[in-house]
């Protein structure tokens, strides 16, 4: 049944423009929690509230996920555009081996507990504000494997079904740049975006790659867990970008 | 191995593992200037090149650039005399275009380095020479603007060093020329042949090469900069280890996208208005 998932972000845009209550358009899958999204300057921040019992959120979300600009909005509600993210936050005190493996994750740099907090709340954000991708690709690296599992458990809090049918792949294509073993140069990732046309429509693809990978595809300079809008119809152009209000700049890749 | 080239490994190997930021000892060759270099990280990641003069000299001598590279973790290898070194032609005039059958050498028909590019790349070549990155060999397109380049980068080095380009080649490959271009390269088989088959030579030095856009991307899948070298490793398959370019280097708006050159612009202009 193709329409059975009303995505909500339409309704958003829709309550946003016309100053509806956005509770009447929370989809069935998650109302006990519901998003709500306002305009800030030249962009907007999405913030959720749990509005029912029945929900087995980790703690209060406290975190806003800022976006600009604002006219973004429109196009999160595409399945066709890819979210290319940033690992979460990292303990920056250990750096990676010079000819670290791939997933050797003791020689490597890892996620912080505050970090892998964050990518948790970004999934439940993610997930009440319907911005649920539809499908996910994540590099062998362990900082992004960690970002991956704080994401799902965030998004399966809000909604225990937000991941069913969701394809999820490690692919090596999208391993750090730059680093002797990792990718040795971003022509697969972007190929990849390329292609992507909105898979089964259920949502965005989102990839969870690195700061030198991002940097060499798009010539941004992304924090830790932020994420770009990419648009393949226009040759992976970049539509706008997406953080959490906790998300500041590292010392390993700003002055 | 020459003397000269195991100095800067010493070098980078000191700065690496105790004395980050500390001055490099400027080459005691006969001929060289008093000039200093310096290798120190900007960020955990970014390193920078860069040189101060211990006496006055000429305006035409001055550099005022400074060579940024990313990963830090490339300083391990950046000495070895078996890397190449890939460029692309400096900053060019692109109110000029090439004529579509141009030959190699038209330099009349051709899209040239504006003057402020040729002096960026006279003080690349100053900054490469005082870091001990003195290549040992240099082969480049025929075109005008790779040629331009390397009389840039050459006048810096021997300002660095008079002796700078003692036992050096420098040589024209034709080969090397674009791509795209009617009179150009018709695919980089060449090129992949000469980057895989240098093995250090005579340990005087890597491989420069200076080319094209389009060549360093159909070879590497890396767009670079105007001016940006990427370091290549024979022994690892061609493997992309990082980048060296200057610190004045953006993207291009033929090469790059639009949104890609507007969001460069913006900031800089950040970056100015904030210093």
């Amino acid at each position: 049944m193709p329409d059975r998932h009303i995505p909500m972000i339409r309704n958003t845009v829709l309550s946003a423009i016309l100053g509806l209550p956005l509770l009447a358009a929370a989809p069935v899958q998650a109302q006990s929690v519901t998003g709500l999204v306002n305009q800030d300057g030249p962009g907007g921040r999405m913030s959720m509230e749990v509005i029912g019992t029945d929900v087995t959120l980790d703690g209060d979300v406290t975190e806003e996920l800022t976006f600009a600009p604002w006219e973004m909005l429109g196009e999160l509600a595409r399945d066709d555009v890819v979210l290319l993210m940033r690992h979460g936050p990292t303990d920056w005190s250990k750096r990676d081996m010079a000819n670290v493996a791939p997933t050797d994750c003791d020689n490597q740099r890892i996620m912080t507990e505050a970090g892998k907090r964050q990518m948790y709340e970004l999934g439940a954000l993610i997930v009440a504000n319907d911005l649920r991708p539809g499908q996910i690709v994540v590099s062998q690296w362990c900082r992004n494997q960690q970002t991956l599992e704080a994401l799902q458990a965030g998004m399966l809090d809000v909604d225990p079904t937000a991941l069913d049918g969701i394809e999820v792949n490690t692919m090596a294509e999208l391993n750090l740049l730059l680093s002797l073993q990792g990718a040795p140069d971003v022509a697969a990732m972007r190929d990849f975006i390329a292609a992507w046309d909105g898979g089964e429509g259920e949502g965005p693809l989102l990839i969870i790659s690195h700061f030198t990978n991002i940097q060499e595809l798009t010539e941004r300079t992304v924090y830790e867990g932020e994420l770009l809008l990419l648009d393949p119809d226009q040759d992976n152009r970049v539509l706008g970008e997406l953080k959490l209000g906790s998300a500041a700049p590292d010392v390993g890749h700003f002055e | 191995m020459s003397s000269l080239s195991l100095a800067g490994r010493t070098a980078a190997a000191l700065i690496l593992s105790t004395t980050l930021g500390s001055p490099l000892a400027a080459q005691e060759t006969d001929g060289a200037q008093d000039w200093v270099g310096e290798i120190a990280p900007v960020s955990g990641f970014t390193g920078e090149m860069s040189m101060t003069m211990q006496t006055e000299v000429p305006e035409d001598m001055a550099v005022e650039e400074v060579i940024r590279f990313e990963p830090w973790q490339m300083l391990d290898e950046m000495f070895r005399d078996d890397l190449v070194f890939l460029m692309r032609s400096g900053p060019s005039d692109w109110t000029a275009s090439d004529a579509a059958n141009t030959a190699a050498q038209d330099c009349e028909a051709q899209r040239l380095l504006t003057e402020e590019g040729q002096d960026q790349m006279r003080q690349f070549g100053a900054l490469l020479v005082v870091n001990e990155l003195r290549p040992g060999q240099i082969m480049m397109s025929e075109w005008c603007r790779s040629q331009q380049t390397y009389i840039g980068m050459e006048e810096g080095m021997v300002d660095a060093d008079m002796n700078a380009l003692d036992g050096m080649t420098a040589k024209l490959e034709p080969a090397l020329n674009p791509l795209a271009a009617e009179n150009g390269a018709a695919d980089v088989d060449a090129l992949r042949e000469i980057v895989m088959g240098w093995d250090g030579s005579d340990g005087d030095g890597p491989l420069m090469i200076i080319t094209h856009f389009d060549n360093i991307e159909a070879l590497t899948e890396f767009r670079v900069y105007e001016g940006e070298m990427l370091l290549v490793d024979p022994k690892r398959d061609g493997r992309v280890l990082g980048y060296l370019r200057l610190g004045s280097a953006t993207p291009d708006a033929v090469h790059f996208p639009a949104d890609i050159v507007a969001f460069a612009e913006a900031e800089r202009a950040r970056a100015a208005a904030t210093d």
